[in-house]
């Protein structure tokens, strides 16, 4: 299981990736970043694939930052 | 500044058709009067530039049937105009050939006429639970709210007890303007939470198909060589497609024969179901517009349109149009031939159409054998969206047989 450091710094990348964006910040909004719904599952999808977990994918859509969502996978 | 088109002796009064309290109310007398004098009209939209209305039966399937020259893949609902499409040839609905049909031609095999016959039974039996307890005083809206449910669930297996969620995304999807569903941060806030919330739900159907396939079309899209984006984009266009306007079509039928007095009429004659399908869809089309944009500098309908621009063809517009529809507002169940657009035409033509006939036929049917008459409660209320065009309040008095 990854520290709560450690799936920041992999989903920090993974943003970065999707997005084409960077810096990207933990307390940054994935859509206001230029992410659309597609890229949303786009990303969840990457995310469970490298991780093993799932989460309620309202998080991301609903609550689309970084610290929210490690704090559902650390949940998980 | 466009200049109108030759011809013209008389210029309409202003009339905007993408203002959602015009279909609140009556469009009919606007797009008739449009037809008459502007049938391909430009409507300027403040900060979007604007887009071409079509309201002939004419223009408007030229205009569908034509995707070389008006595209799809900038989106194709006003709610889209002057925004980046995401699910741009991701999604057939935002596709045009090849690419539309390598998606939709798997989906299409699973909704002929023939293939969706086996549900018949299933259908059947959910409506008429719908209808069970139904007696005295009971607002339609609600009793044909669910109807969607019927099929929805044996194609994409989605459990009855998640439909009341889904049937408020939906609207939050597709009559954002509507204050029944508006949230306080406005239409934009509205149809973003809408899209989110579907396409969060529509993420877990999928992985939860995988865990468990059904055979259905969310395993069928799933199975696609298609990224997770776009097969949930997919996804979102079957269940909208599916959802957002099929319970309109009863409602307004029942209504207007409320209106007319001759529901005992239609009720009475269920070996012609078949033509009285086809003039409820064609009376009611819920689904109010598409939009295309054009590929290359054309004319339609005598205008000049230029590339890049917005082309709105009005399907209830088409579908009253009395060049093609002899005493095109009223409701006639024997009406023949009927070449309706409810469902649209080319390629994009509904993917649950048959389907849905099958749903409204049946629906009918029971309604008619459970039900000797119906009475007015208290006034319609319409939905406030320039897309979807139906009743969202309807108190009725039912009497069982």
């Amino acid at each position: 299981m990854q520290t709560r450091s450690e799936l920041e710094t992999m989903l920090t990348r993974l943003w970065s990736e999707k997005l084409n964006v960077t810096p990207v910040g933990v307390d940054d909004d994935f859509f206001a970043l230029g992410g659309d719904s597609l890229l949303a599952a786009d990303l969840l999808m990457d995310l469970y694939d490298q991780l093993g977990v799932e989460v309620d994918a309202a998080v991301l859509f609903l609550k689309p930052t970084i610290a929210e969502l490690v704090d559902e996978v650390l949940a998980a | 500044m466009r200049t109108p088109p030759c011809g013209h002796t008389r210029p309409p009064d202003r009339i905007d058709l993408a203002d959602p309290d015009l279909h609140g109310g009556d469009p009919h007398a606007a797009w008739r009067t449009l037809r008459r004098w502007d049938p391909v009209s430009w409507q300027p939209v403040p900060d979007r530039s604007g887009f071409w209305a079509v309201t002939r039966h004419l223009d408007v399937r030229t205009v569908l049937a034509d995707h070389a020259r008006f595209t799809s893949t900038g989106g194709v609902v006003l709610s889209m105009l002057g925004r980046p499409e995401p699910a741009q040839n991701q999604q057939f609905a935002a596709s045009d050939p090849p690419r539309h049909g390598l998606i939709r031609g798997p989906l299409q095999q699973q909704m002929t006429a023939r293939a969706v016959a086996r549900h018949e039974p299933a259908i059947r039996s959910f409506v008429r639970e719908l209808l069970g307890p139904a007696d005295g005083l009971v607002d339609f809206v609600s009793l044909t709210s669910a109807l969607p449910m019927a099929f929805l669930g044996p194609l994409m297996g989605i459990p009855a007890a998640d439909w009341p969620d889904l049937a408020r995304w939906v609207s939050m999807s597709v009559a954002e303007q509507d204050p029944d569903v508006m949230l306080p941060g406005g239409p934009s806030a509205t149809l973003d939470r809408g899209h989110r919330e579907l396409f969060a739900y529509l993420l877990d159907l999928v992985l939860s198909h995988r865990r468990r396939p059904r055979g259905d079309l969310v395993d069928l899209l799933g199975a696609m060589p298609l990224r997770a984006g776009a097969i949930v984009a997919n996804c979102y266009s079957v269940l909208l497609g599916g959802s957002a306007a099929l319970p309109h079509v009863p409602r307004a039928v029942l209504a207007e024969l409320i209106r007319t007095g001759r529901y005992e009429d239609w009720a009475r004659r269920p070996e012609r179901i078949g033509r009285a399908v086809e003039e409820a869809l064609r009376f009611s089309s819920p689904a109010g517009h598409f939009m295309r944009l054009a590929t290359s500098d054309t004319t339609l309908g005598g205008v000049h349109v230029a590339a890049g621009d917005a082309v709105v063809v009005w399907l209830g517009s088409a579908n009253r149009d009395e060049s093609v529809f002899r005493d095109p507002d009223t409701l006639d169940p024997d009406r023949h031939p009927n070449r309706h657009l409810a469902f649209g035409e080319g390629r994009h033509y509904c993917l649950g159409a048959a389907v849905a006939r099958l749903t409204l036929r049946v629906f009918f049917e029971e309604l008619f054998a459970t039900f000797a008459s119906f009475e007015p409660a208290a006034e319609i209320e319409r939905v406030r969206s320039n897309w979807l065009g139906g009743i969202k309040r309807m108190p009725i008095l039912a009497g069982r047989r």
